[in-house]
């Protein structure tokens, strides 16, 4: 039987559309006459099989199986419909002319959404239709806000990308800064976009300055900001409010342009300078404990004192310490998030095991023992995304 | 994270225990707020299991309202790893740091 006729097929979209799917002829046109009289556009399908093909086809808003029906019978059509993704939410209404309980409970548990005597009474036909209708229009309008929803997160998620890619550009290009430096780094943002930043700069022909930068919280506007003190940081900008490199003016003004923000967001800061006709690293920080200078015979020493965040005290002075650097030392700066890597027992890996994994990895170049400390800090943690951004950047120094 | 406020002698005091952090900073801020005339609030950290950068940030920012208002801002009981966060990040230059509420009161009365 081929009777997946269209009743009226000029009727508006607007008109809500039952699928009547009954093997009996007599028993199906009385009951499309009735929902016809209540103004639906009604198809039709003589059994099983052929209704689930219209129903994949046309989406009515409410389907009226049989229960008894050759090819397949109406329980096994709802069991079809709730395993296939994009029909699993239509409304099904099984009907038969045994209504015991066990019959409906086995009904419902098979996939119907209601049940239908066929000795029902036209009122109880007329509310049972209307509230089948009701649960497919709800069940529609939640579906189109999830789409519109699902839409706007992916907008969204193109666009932290985007910024991600911009954060990324800030990062300087690992390799040789001058014939007597090289430089390598790791980073593991914890969510698309990271809040650590850090940078080598050249200030003139005889010194550069490195930083590395923590932005305190996770997310958007944490990225944004460490994104324009970076920006701060570039020498180009650095010079129109001072003449030399020196990290402890570069704090101080730093410290005047990023004050603590009304919801507390801040940033630490480590900012070191190293001229290569003196050999001297003079280094400052602001809060940020991730510095070390691993000497080349192995011996480490941790580039950090005490000192307030940027932006907690207006008028906090920043201290200068200086270091002689020698032929083969390395100096590694990073975020807490690598050294505060929980296990899964809670415990941190701390500041001892981060040494030793670096002194492990003296012979390795830079490039192989970064990729290394993260691996180890990683497999501490047990798993690859860490709950705070993770970076490191090493400087070598061939003198 | 759990916050409580009782009084005591002439101070108001801020139990919290358990994490603060990110995601627990609004309870810290509007406990905060519903104390805003009190003259002396103690926070009382003996609870507290862990802090981060952002309840750092907000301690920073509670301790620059309190002294722009002229009233007295201490902090008191933490320990362990928060007693060592607070310290690398400076916290007692911005929030006296005492053993005891009675310290902080005696401190606050001097």
């Amino acid at each position: 039987m081929n009777s997946d006729t269209l009743s009226k097929p000029a009727l508006s979209s607007a008109v809500a559309t039952v699928l009547l799917v009954d093997d009996e002829p007599v028993s199906r046109l009385s009951m499309a006459a009735r929902l016809k009289r209540m103004g639906l556009r009604v198809l039709e399908a003589g059994n099983g099989k052929e209704g689930l093909a219209i129903l994949r086809r046309e989406r009515p808003d409410l389907t009226i199986l049989d229960w008894v029906m050759p090819e397949m019978d109406g329980p096994t059509v709802c069991e079809q419909v709730r395993q296939d993704p994009d029909i699993l939410s239509s409304q099904l209404i099984l009907m038969t002319s045994h209504d015991q309980p066990e019959q409906i409970a086995e009904g419902l548990a098979r996939g119907a959404d209601d049940f239908l005597s066929k000795a029902a009474s036209k009122q109880e036909v007329l509310a049972r239709v209307q509230s089948g209708l009701r649960a497919a229009s709800l069940v529609r309008s939640i579906e189109s806000t999830r789409d519109e929803l699902r839409a706007k997160q992916g907008e969204l998620e193109g666009e932290l990308k985007s910024a991600a890619d911009y954060i990324q550009s800030l990062l300087p290009v690992a390799g040789e800064i001058t014939r007597d430096i090289r430089m390598s780094w790791s980073y593991r943002p914890s969510q698309a976009l990271g809040g650590d930043l850090f940078n080598v700069s050249h200030w003139d022909d005889q010194s550069v300055y490195f930083y590395i930068l923590d932005a305190s919280g996770h997310g958007v506007a944490p990225a944004l900001r460490a994104a324009s003190l970076s920006t701060f940081l570039r020498a180009d900008n650095l010079r129109h409010y001072m003449n030399s490199s020196d990290p402890a003016r570069m704090m101080t003004e730093a410290n005047r342009q990023y004050p603590l923000t009304e919801d507390g967001s801040y940033f630490t800061l480590w900012i070191g300078s190293f001229d290569r006709r003196t050999r001297q690293l003079r280094y400052t920080t602001a809060g940020h404990g991730g510095a070390l200078l691993q000497r080349q015979n192995g011996t480490v020493e941790w580039l950090t004192h005490t000192q307030l965040p940027l932006g907690f005290e207006a008028d906090t002075t920043y201290e200068i310490t200086t270091v002689l650097i020698a032929d083969g030392d390395r100096v590694l700066l990073m975020s807490d998030g690598i050294y505060e890597a929980p296990a899964p027992t809670g415990e941190l890996w701390g500041t001892t095991r981060l040494e030793t994994t670096f002194m492990a990895h003296r012979s390795a170049p830079l490039g192989e023992a970064l990729p290394a400390l993260m691996a180890e800090a990683e497999r501490w943690h047990g798993a690859p995304v860490f709950p705070d951004d993770a970076a490191l950047l090493g400087l070598e120094f061939r003198l | 994270m759990q916050i409580a406020h009782r009084s005591y002698r002439t101070a108001d005091v801020i139990d919290i225990t358990g994490q603060f952090n990110f995601g627990t900073r609004k309870e810290f801020s509007a406990a905060i707020e519903k104390i805003k005339t009190s003259p002396h609030v103690i926070l009382n950290f003996k609870g507290v299991t862990f802090v981060d950068s952002a309840a750092i940030g907000l301690l920073a920012l509670a301790a620059q309202q309190f002294k722009s208002a002229n009233r007295t801002l201490s902090l008191v009981g933490a320990q362990g790893t928060v007693k060592q966060v607070l310290n690398l990040a400076h916290i007692e230059q911005m929030i006296p740091t005492f053993a005891s509420e009675d310290a902080a009161l005696s401190k606050a009365a001097a």
